[in-house]
């Protein structure tokens, strides 16, 4: 222990004596390090960590599938979770929800909030408890009976001001009052958003119901039951229900899928992604440093003959030389935690807020430990290779101080020109990467989403259905609100629909065309649907392409009347013949038809998120299918940012106790829906940026040094003739072919890596060509720029005192 | 104390076999103060690596004190290296990062003797090689001449039976030459086997024998009896 403790000491004064190399090996870990423990403290606190919930890896959700909405997966009909309640013996402690948003009022402005309507079996079965207060009781869990309400801690403080009292009090919801029960702790949040959480309360009419698939269902594994058994299980009862009620569940599916996969779906491969390339920059940097380090030992190899000579075993060698690299390493790591620590923050602050789980990534012990293992980590690998190759000296070389320029040396110089032809392929599979999803974002970012997206102010206003329960309210209201909304100074158009733009929200439904063959539901396939007033297609810069518009006299009780995008006329109407067919929506379960006759063809449209491909897409007249539900769409001429205020006004002018919610312009609409992939476009970009630039000191690193080392031999070609050209020449050949080997095999590695980055490419293919030409000659040119400046030292080496330096 | 029989060392490259030593047969007994002379090349380090189990690639016999060092492992070696035998350098090799104390401590922790014991032994030394004054210096703050005073303290910290002396005054002045061959001569004369290796004859009279080597053979001076 003593001699540990002085090898310690030793080391300790050697790095202290060597602060070029001390400082760029730190700076170069503490940066892989730093980058790595954040990236991984995101993926451990998203992906890996399990939920905050009692047996939380036997918690699943079971989604219905239809196979007429393939690419959906839908909450269950309340008869339907009945049936999967009786026939599951796999499942136990089953209990619904619902995600809503309900109307605050009273306080305060109104505003909308995001609620969780739970069954009362719900918290018992995440095996979670009120921070305050008491769940709901079975009997609130009743239709008239559930009204209370359980606080979010987040809207107690920000509402309530952390009111002490606030138990017993009562709080307005779409105009009804509900009394307040407890208080969560704050790190509970679900589903996804919820700030408060009501009873779900069915009525007997809704429990019966096997249409409207609005409820999701949580349960869990029985002990010792796996996910397979389950979803056996559950596809036995959905063929069973689609036999007992073909009018109804015909093509029903029910999927059982792990909560936890669940809620980290849409982030886990960018996550994995981002991990794979944090990897990348911490092993270039142990590439870099270990290449650092071996240069370095070439130096001590007088000492370590010297301390060999005075009795060394290999052992204590090695170990000096390790406790070197593990000191640096452990240095690196203390600048890596801090760089973690700031890292973790401002992941937190800049990943876009519907990343879920985001709340449970915080800078604790673990992160510690974890940066103490990737340290360790770190050391060992970069302290070992110059460990191993130095702990047995050439003796005679050592101490006698001749060249040693036998096998062992030109082995470690291809050791270091191996880590060098590493680094530079790990590099360009890093920028490729980075280069691909760049592209990716411009192309997202300039993608032609078929409406101007210029000078446009939007704002969602949904409506209290205790307040406006008749659709003639919600008419009457969306009316005024557009005769209130069209005067204001600046305004050129409004006009309303029934769903936001680039809200990733859509209504989807069947479509039935009158006189064609009946279909069944499956093969007719599944198409968006929009209500929208007259002057829409005006006030978005959307092109009539045929037809007409709606008119004011397209109201209930008129014609029914639809317009179509070019998508749906290609697929039903692939001879453009549409205008003046008639077709019907819906599912068409025992329904009778209504018919709405196709009077205009409009442009395609990315309205869903820009990276949407346009789907068939059918506009009904908004006053023909009234909705409580309402977004206004505000055409300005001059900054719609500035008519935000005035638009509220209106609305509360209506209603004082109406929440107004996305009101923005769409081109903040746009920038938050491309908030995910700029953000891990930022993140891959700076992480290409630091590999780059590790990798392309590696290289001028390796070419300084072999530079150095051949001085003498300069020496002697220059005294034989070498023109300084010819110098050049030389020495960068020696580097450009390094830089060329790392390449092609980098070039290997991106074709086959950058296929795992598939999903989250936006018509950039993982392979396109132009970005690895690009990539390659970028990297190529810059390897060249950072040999040039070694080479052009070679060719002002003095012959007369090269000649004496050995 | 040391028997050479047929000790051989080649160089084997592309070019074919470059012989350094042929035939080497040499008896040194204890208490005996050994020059090893001879033009560049003929051997001589070479020769001081082997004896010195810094190089064990060779064929041959070599016994030190009844072991036989050619049938033994690398580990073995070193633990004998360690118990028997102290360097001097021309070049000293003190470690320029550790200071005299450090330096003379140095050979001692190698040897796993408790941290206590060493300090005393280094107090020991320091004193009778009348250095205390520079124990916390660093080896570039001191002459020439006080480097290789330090250089032998520490080859004779570890009380070795046998110091092997690479041209020990190679890079000093004459004064200093003379200083560290009288040590050596006083380290001899207290028992300690000494072979050294130097072109100078005045330092060669130091020993009481010599032995001539010459494109890897002994010419002369191998035993008592004379060269084989």
């Amino acid at each position: 222990m003593g001699t540990l403790w002085q090898d310690l000491k030793y080391a300790t004064r050697m790095l202290a004596k060597n602060p070029g190399f001390t400082g760029v090996a730190v700076l170069t870990l503490g940066l892989g390090i730093g980058a790595n423990t954040a990236i991984f403290s995101a993926v451990n606190a998203i992906l890996l960590r399990p939920l905050p919930y009692k047996d939380s890896s036997r918690i699943v959700n079971v989604w219905t599938t239809l196979s007429y909405f393939p690419n959906f997966k839908l909450g269950n009909s309340p008869a339907d979770i009945t049936d999967i309640r009786e026939g599951s013996h796999v499942l136990e402690q089953m209990a619904e929800y619902k995600s809503e948003t309900l109307n605050l009022t009273g306080g305060g402005d109104p505003e909308e909030v995001s609620a969780g309507l739970l069954s009362a079996e719900f918290l018992p079965t995440l095996g979670i408890r009120p921070g305050v207060g008491r769940w709901f009781a079975a009997e609130e869990d009743k239709p008239n009976s559930g009204v209370v309400v359980i606080l979010s801690d987040a809207l107690w403080r920000r509402r309530f001001g952390a009111d002490p009292e606030i138990l017993g009090k009562d709080v307005t919801l779409n105009q009804k009052l509900y009394r307040i029960v407890a208080v969560m702790p704050p790190s509970f949040r679900f589903p996804e958003k919820a700030e408060l959480w009501i009873p779900l309360a069915l009525t007997d009419k809704e429990n019966h119901d096997r249409m409207m698939h609005g409820t999701s269902l949580l349960a869990k594994l029985k002990p010792g039951a796996t996910l397979p058994q389950a979803q056996a299980e559950l596809s036995a009862i959905a063929s069973r229900l689609a036999k007992q009620y073909p009018g109804v569940d015909n093509g029903i599916g029910l999927s059982v899928v792990p909560l936890q996969a669940d809620t980290v779906r849409d982030v886990r491969p960018a996550l994995l992604v981002l991990l794979g390339a944090v990897g990348f920059v911490l092993l270039i940097a142990c590439a870099n440093v270990g290449s650092l380090a071996l240069a370095r030992g070439l130096k001590r190899q007088k000492e370590i003959g010297i301390r060999v000579a005075l009795g060394a075993s290999r052992f204590r060698i090695m170990r000096l030389l390790l406790l070197e690299n593990m000191l640096v390493a452990g240095i690196g790591g203390a600048l890596g935690l801090l760089l973690a620590w700031w890292g973790i923050d401002a992941l937190r602050s800049w990943a876009p807020s519907s990343t879920p789980r985001l709340a449970e990534l915080h800078a604790d012990y673990g992160v510690l430990w974890l940066t103490l293992a990737i340290s360790t980590a770190a050391g060992i690998l970069f302290g070992s290779f110059p460990a191993l190759q130095f702990s047995r000296p050439n003796l005679d070389a050592a101490l006698n101080e001749r060249s040693s320029a036998g096998s062992g040396s030109s082995h470690r110089s291809r050791l270091r020109n191996a880590l060098v032809v590493v680094e530079l392929a790990l590099a360009l599979v890093l920028l490729v990467g980075s280069a691909l999803t760049i592209q990716s974002f411009a192309r997202l970012t300039h993608v032609d989403t078929g409406f101007r997206t210029d000078h446009l102010l939007t704002m969602s206003v949904h409506l209290s259905p205790l307040k406006y329960p008749q659709t003639s309210q919600q008419t009457d209201f969306l009316t005024q609100a557009l005769e209130k909304l069209g005067p204001l100074a600046g305004v050129e158009n409004v006009a309303a629909a029934d769903a936001p733009i680039l809200r990733h929200m859509m209504k989807v439904s069947t479509i039935t065309i009158e006189g064609a063959p009946q279909t069944s539901l499956a093969s007719s396939g599944s198409l968006q649907i929009k209500g929208v007033t007259p002057g829409f297609f005006q006030t978005l810069g959307m092109r009539l392409l045929r037809g007409r518009d709606f008119a004011k006299t397209d109201i209930q009780g008129a014609p029914g009347v639809a317009i179509i995008n070019e998508s749906m006329m290609r697929r039903y109407w692939p001879d453009g013949n549409a205008i003046g067919k008639r077709v019907s929506f819906g599912t068409g379960k025992s329904e009778k038809p209504i018919w709405n006759e196709i009077v205009g063809i409009v442009n395609d449209t990315r309205d869903t998120s820009l990276n949407s491909t346009p789907q068939p897409e059918v506009f009904l007249s908004l006053w023909q299918s009234p909705t409580d539900g309402i977004d206004f769409y505000l055409r300005t001429s001059g900054d719609p940012a500035s008519l935000a205020p005035a638009a509220q006004s209106q609305i509360w002018a209506l209603d004082h106790d109406q929440p107004v919610t996305n009101l923005s312009t769409m081109e903040v609409a746009i920038s938050e829906d491309v908030a995910e992939p700029r953000f891990r476009t930022m993140l891959l970009g700076l992480f290409a940026v630091l590999g780059l630039a590790l990798a392309l000191i590696g290289i001028y690193g390796v070419i300084s040094y072999s530079v150095s080392q051949r001085t003498h031999e300069i020496g002697i070609r220059m005294a034989l003739g070498a023109q300084p050209g010819d110098v050049m020449r030389n020495v960068l050949w020696d580097g450009m072919k390094l830089a060329l080997a790392g390449l092609a095999i980098g070039l290997v590695a991106a074709f086959g890596l950058t296929r795992l980055m598939m999903s989250l490419l936006f018509e950039v293919k993982p392979t396109d060509p132009v970005t690895f030409a690009g990539v390659t000659i970028l990297l190529g040119a810059v390897s060249l720029a950072a040999c040039y400046f070694p080479a052009r030292r070679a060719t002002q080496v003095d012959p007369l005192v090269a000649l004496r330096h050995e | 104390m040391i028997k050479l029989r047929d000790v051989e060392k080649v160089y084997e490259s592309g070019a074919g076999k470059t012989w350094v030593l042929r035939r080497i047969n040499l008896d040194i007994a204890d208490g005996d103060f050994i020059t090893i002379m001879g033009p560049s090349g003929a051997g001589k380090s070479t020769l001081m690596g082997i004896v010195g189990m810094l190089d064990g690639a060779w064929k041959g016999e070599y016994h030190l004190l009844e072991n036989a060092v050619h049938k033994l492992d690398n580990r073995r070696r070193v633990e004998l290296h360690k118990k028997y035998i102290g360097f001097v350098f021309q070049q000293y090799h003190l470690l320029d990062n550790l200071t005299v104390a450090e330096n003379l401590d140095l050979p001692l922790s190698y040897r796993d003797i408790k941290k206590a014991e060493r300090e005393g032994m280094v107090a020991d030394i320091l004193d009778r090689f009348q250095i205390v004054g520079k124990k916390a210096l660093f080896p570039n703050q001191l002459s020439g001449g006080q480097q290789q005073l330090v250089a032998v303290a520490r080859a004779v910290i570890g009380k070795p039976k046998l110091i092997l002396a690479d041209e020990p005054t190679g890079s000093l002045h004459s004064s200093q030459g003379k200083m560290i061959m009288d040590l050596l001569k006083k380290l001899n004369q207290d028992g300690t086997t000494i072979i050294q290796v130097t072109h100078n004859d005045a330092w060669a009279a130091y020993g009481n024998r010599i032995i001539q080597l010459a494109d890897g053979w002994i010419v002369d001076g191998a035993t008592k009896a004379g060269a084989v």
